[in-house]
């Protein structure tokens, strides 16, 4: 049985990306308007978690694309040969 | 004293009633069994009860406080979930073994004293050993075997710890030991063995993702907490957990991007979870405990709800692989919703209870000054936010379409997952019933502007990089393949060991088989043989009759009093040199 689904429509992915983007642009500004109360001082930088979150999966992502998986990939029946 | 009744024995007693009955008695006995165990958890005052004596040492099974309280009450409200997760499952044995099990785990949580504990840890091992067995495939039964040979060893390394530790202190109580030599080593290395600590994991990778849809729900909640209770208690404040956590944090999300079989990345994920609470015992302030038991607790339900969404999936379609799934949004749109408020959640999400308890034991970090621990925790969190947040739903449920048209999941699994969904909502919005049975009074608040607003910048911008790798092609294929993890290792060493076994061993083995067993006894039988009833026989043609056993009978007297004359002979001489 087909189903139509929310994200068949193009549209509906395109108002959720514009969503994503504007929620990231509304938290770093809010940032902007706080009395920061801080452990260390690089979180007094500014965009200081959001570019850390950012940074952190992007190397997170690269590192295991190009250097963990030729390391440890292996052949589904690796072990049973 | 029916107060003081504890819950391991409501549950091995709820063990044996469901092995004798069926369809909704067994269901109903299923939940009232944790429902009876929470009321009677609830009635108890804080103390110690059923103490008795044994080989000289007080014994203590039912010790009740706030820390193994947290515990219990979660054991009892994930068993509730579990019971009626399952209820459709017609086959009683994973249910009977599932309560011996549980019942376990709460045993070693209220257990007083070591011994107690080191038996009730043991049965988990054996229980939870016959669960994985239970996916019946031959996959399913050679990782049980390793499961189980890794348990063993680690079950072994904590008696001999325990044993010294008695020796030395002539104490068997369970109380806060921390690590100042042999004994109280070898007992933390045994409790991290079943806390997955790094290198000391593999069997939870291993293992986990090949129960069957509802045995690893189970798996999942009680080895490994159990294991993280044991640590607060003995543990707590010990500096080296603090890098063990954070290690724990930090390498299984590389693992979790690649890995294709959606319960293993959540099984990566769990270690990566376990790793928070670690580094929290071991910061070891009274706020860090707090958050790490309240983790714990937290993380029971929303882990739980996780392997449940995937567990529906696997039942519904039969696949569990990021290649085989996806576009299922529109099939399981329930599944769908429940999974993602376990994502949110595990992400740490404001206004979802992993949010409360984890600024915990970050702020606990932070304020004891821990910079580089504190980075890795964050840089973790983002990528807890990643591959549990993000690829367990999107890779399952939206992406491409798969083509799989599965029916949506029974409604008791839809009951399970809505009540922890429900769960972890409101405890995230009303923290105050969680924070309360916390083992310490610690005043905390999560829910400032700048801490929430940091929050979601973390996690907004996390999405972002996601999204952007995602649509410019950059984020990995999931590929069919095994990623090697530590115990490549241990398979070779025990592969080598084998084969040295099969080449050397065995022959040798074999060499004195022959000669003890087939080459002198027979050489023997046939010089004892009466040698003049033998030509007779033979002359006269008679076939053998009732005479030739008696024969044969009194041949192997012979050979046996011949093996003992010899044997008599080897210990003489032994002895004597």
């Amino acid at each position: 049985m087909e189903k139509k689904g929310i994200f068949d429509n193009p549209r509906n992915l395109k108002i959720l990306l514009a969503a994503l983007y504007i929620l990231c642009f509304v938290s770093f500004a809010a940032e902007l308007l706080i009395h920061k109360h801080t452990y260390f001082d690089w979180e007094k930088w500014p965009l200081f978690y959001g570019s850390y979150g950012f940074i952190s999966c992007v190397m997170l992502v690269l590192v295991a694309k190009y250097i963990v998986r030729p390391l440890i990939m292996r052949d589904e029946d690796f072990y049973d040969r | 004293m029916i107060d003081n009744f504890p819950p391991f024995a409501v549950f091995y007693l709820g063990s044996l009633l469901v092995l004798l009955t069926k369809g909704r008695i067994r269901n109903t006995i299923l939940v009232a069994v944790p429902v009876i165990s929470f009321i009677l958890l609830t009635n108890v005052d804080a103390g110690k009860y059923l103490e008795y004596s044994f080989l000289d040492y007080t014994l203590n099974l039912y010790r009740v406080d706030k820390l193994s309280s947290v515990f219990g009450y979660a054991f009892l409200i994930i068993s509730v979930a579990i019971a009626f997760y399952g209820f459709h499952v017609k086959n009683n044995k994973e249910y009977v073994i599932g309560l011996i099990y549980a019942g376990s785990g709460l045993g070693a949580v209220f257990a007083g004293d070591l011994l107690t504990l080191y038996f009730f840890w043991e049965v988990m091992t054996i229980a939870s050993t016959f669960i994985i067995w239970n996916g019946k495939t031959k996959d399913c039964i050679q990782a049980g075997f390793r499961y189980f040979l890794f348990h063993l060893a680690g079950g072994l390394i904590l008696l001999f710890g325990i044993i010294l530790y008695i020796s030395e202190t002539g104490s068997t109580e369970f109380v806060h030991m921390g690590w100042t030599d042999l004994a109280t080593g070898l007992i933390m290395l045994g409790f991290g063995v079943n806390a997955a600590w790094p290198l000391l994991h593999t069997w939870l990778v291993d293992a986990y993702p090949k129960g069957s849809f509802f045995g690893t729900v189970m798996l999942t909640v009680f080895t490994t907490k159990t294991a993280i209770y044991t640590l607060a208690r003995g543990f707590s404040g010990e500096e080296l957990l603090i890098v063990v956590g954070a290690v724990m944090t930090a390498f299984p999300i590389f693992y979790a991007v690649l890995v294709n079989d959606l319960r293993k990345v959540l099984s990566y994920s769990l270690i990566n979870q376990l790793g928070f609470m670690v580094a929290g015992i071991g910061v070891g302030t009274t706020l860090a405990i707090n958050g790490a038991v309240g983790q714990a607790f937290v993380h029971i339900m929303f882990k739980s709800l996780l392997f449940m969404g995937m567990g529906a999936v696997f039942y519904r379609t039969g696949k569990i692989n990021a290649t085989d799934l996806g576009g299922l949004y529109k099939y399981m749109p329930w599944t769908t919703v429940f999974t993602i408020v376990g994502a949110l959640t595990i992400s740490t999400f404001p206004f979802f209870s992993a949010f409360v308890t984890k600024s915990m034991i970050l702020s606990s970090i932070a304020h004891e000054g821990y910079g580089i621990v504190w980075l890795t925790l964050v840089f973790a969190s983002a990528g807890v936010l990643h591959h549990s947040g993000i690829k367990i739903p999107y890779f399952a449920f939206f992406s491409h379409d798969s083509g799989l048209r599965p029916k949506e999941a029974p409604w008791n699994m839809l009951v399970a997952m809505g009540f922890l969904a429900g769960l972890n909502i409101l405890l995230g919005i009303y923290p105050a019933p969680l924070i309360n049975i916390l083992p310490y009074e610690v005043s905390y608040n999560p829910y400032t502007l700048g801490h929430v607003i940091y929050q979601y910048q973390l996690l907004l911008f996390s999405i972002l990089a996601f999204t952007l790798l995602l649509r410019s092609g950059v984020y990995p294929a999931e590929i069919r393949a095994i990623n090697l993890d530590f115990d490549y290792f241990y398979r070779k060493a025990g592969t080598i060991f084998m084969k040295f076994e099969d080449n050397y061993i065995l022959p040798c083995f074999n060499f004195f088989k022959k000669l003890f067993f087939e080459s002198i006894p027979s050489l023997l039988n046939y010089l004892t043989k009466d040698p003049v009833k033998l030509i007779y026989r033979v002359l006269e043609d008679e076939p053998m009759g009732d005479d030739g056993i008696k024969m044969q009978g009194w041949l192997i007297g012979w050979s046996v009093f011949v093996v003992t004359v010899f044997l008599v002979i080897y210990l003489l001489v032994f002895m004597h040199f």
